[in-house]
């Protein structure tokens, strides 16, 4: 073999290898720094819109706990318990908030709870949690002020009452203890739980 | 003095020389390269990428879960509170708006209020049809009545007028 024969497989041999390191060694590596590149930004992105979310969230709450939000979270939460004892209660308030407004309570009934997205009420896509409602229908003996002054009493409740059906009657048992101006009503209210 | 033209030693060309040179050369290069990037950009990429990892699993502490799921409730309570308060009628309203419509002439009885269809239900009576007819004059010009349906009208031969009244009023007086 001549010497030119010998120089050029060296150097074909050269080629060979400098084609072989840059395709079999160096580029995947590179390659494979590259996807640990994207994969660094891709982290350090989660990283901040992380960060920036806790910081809102951190900010946000600062704002609830400023405005008095564990009394709030108090007084409307009664609204959104699932309790055992949610029947006693509330048979309790009614009780309890009719006598306070001159009313005679001669009896308290209710239905079963329903979930409101299963019903028909207008509102039921708007609701986030899952609210059922129960309707009470209270029988009361009192006279016409009174039952203005219970009305307005529910509608002030942080328990949210909502009044389905109110019926004004004449008094259906006639006694000499009775003022002549008491009737009797039907009242049929909504209360809320979870 | 005779020239030995055929002993004369044939001498490489440089060109291929420098060729061989250079090509070694970028085989050097071309290995450095790799060793630099498989033994000192990756380990570093890797530390990087680890560092991060932990990082963000220790972002999220029970602290700030505890704090999210409070925004949550707060949320969820407050959204429905509003939209429960926002679709509970005020029938006391309407008992307040009533005692000014009402005919002082005019005694109603079995009255009865259903919030969700506004409707109201009563039963009249009254000494005399015009007062009837007053009364259905001021029901006309009340905004806040959207209808109203008479029905069981019975005047006797006294003039003494009884009747059922069936309204329906607008929403707003139930705000």
């Amino acid at each position: 073999m001549e010497q030119k024969q010998i120089n050029l497989l060296i150097l074909g041999v050269i080629v060979v290898l400098i084609f072989g390191v840059f395709n079999y060694l160096i580029s995947p590596k590179y390659q494979e720094i590259t996807l640990k590149n994207n994969e660094i930004e891709m982290l350090e992105k989660q990283i901040k819109s992380i960060n920036d979310y806790y910081l809102f969230a951190e900010d946000n709450f600062k704002k609830l706990k400023d405005a008095g939000w564990d009394n709030k979270r108090k007084i409307i939460e009664s609204n959104f318990t699932s309790s055992p004892f949610f029947f006693p209660k509330v048979h309790y308030f009614l009780r309890t908030i009719s006598s306070e407004n001159g009313m005679i309570v001669s009896n308290i009934t209710n239905s079963n709870p329903i979930e409101i997205s299963k019903t028909q009420d207008e509102y039921r896509d708007k609701l986030e949690g899952p609210v059922k409602k129960t309707t009470f229908n209270l029988s009361l003996t009192g006279n016409y002020s009174s039952l203005r002054s219970l009305l307005s009493s529910l509608e002030r409740q942080a328990r949210v009452v909502t009044v389905r059906s109110v019926s004004i009657l004449p008094l259906s048992k006639q006694s000499e203890d009775m003022p002549s101006d008491f009737f009797d009503f039907n009242l049929s209210v909504d209360l809320y739980s979870y | 003095m005779a020239i030995d033209i055929g002993s004369a030693k044939k001498e490489r060309p440089k060109s291929k020389n420098n060729l061989m040179m250079i090509l070694i050369f970028v085989l050097i290069i071309f290995f450095v390269a790799y060793f630099i990037l498989a033994f000192v950009f990756m380990p570093q990429k890797e530390a990087e990428v680890k560092r991060l990892t932990t990082e963000v699993a220790t972002l999220n502490t029970a602290a700030v879960r505890a704090n999210i799921s409070e925004l949550n409730i707060a949320k969820i309570f407050i959204n429905d509170f509003r939209v429960l308060l926002d679709n509970s009628p005020k029938t006391s309203n309407f008992l307040d708006t009533f005692q000014r419509w009402s005919h002082p002439q005019i005694t109603y009885s079995n009255i009865r209020i259903e919030s969700a269809p506004r409707k109201v239900s009563m039963s009249g009576e009254t000494s005399t049809n015009r007062n009837l007819m007053e009364q259905i004059a001021i029901l006309n010009n009340e905004d806040s009545i959207e209808s109203y349906e008479l029905s069981s009208i019975v005047i006797d031969e006294v003039g003494k007028t009884s009747f059922n009244i069936v309204l329906i009023i607008r929403s707003s007086l139930l705000r």
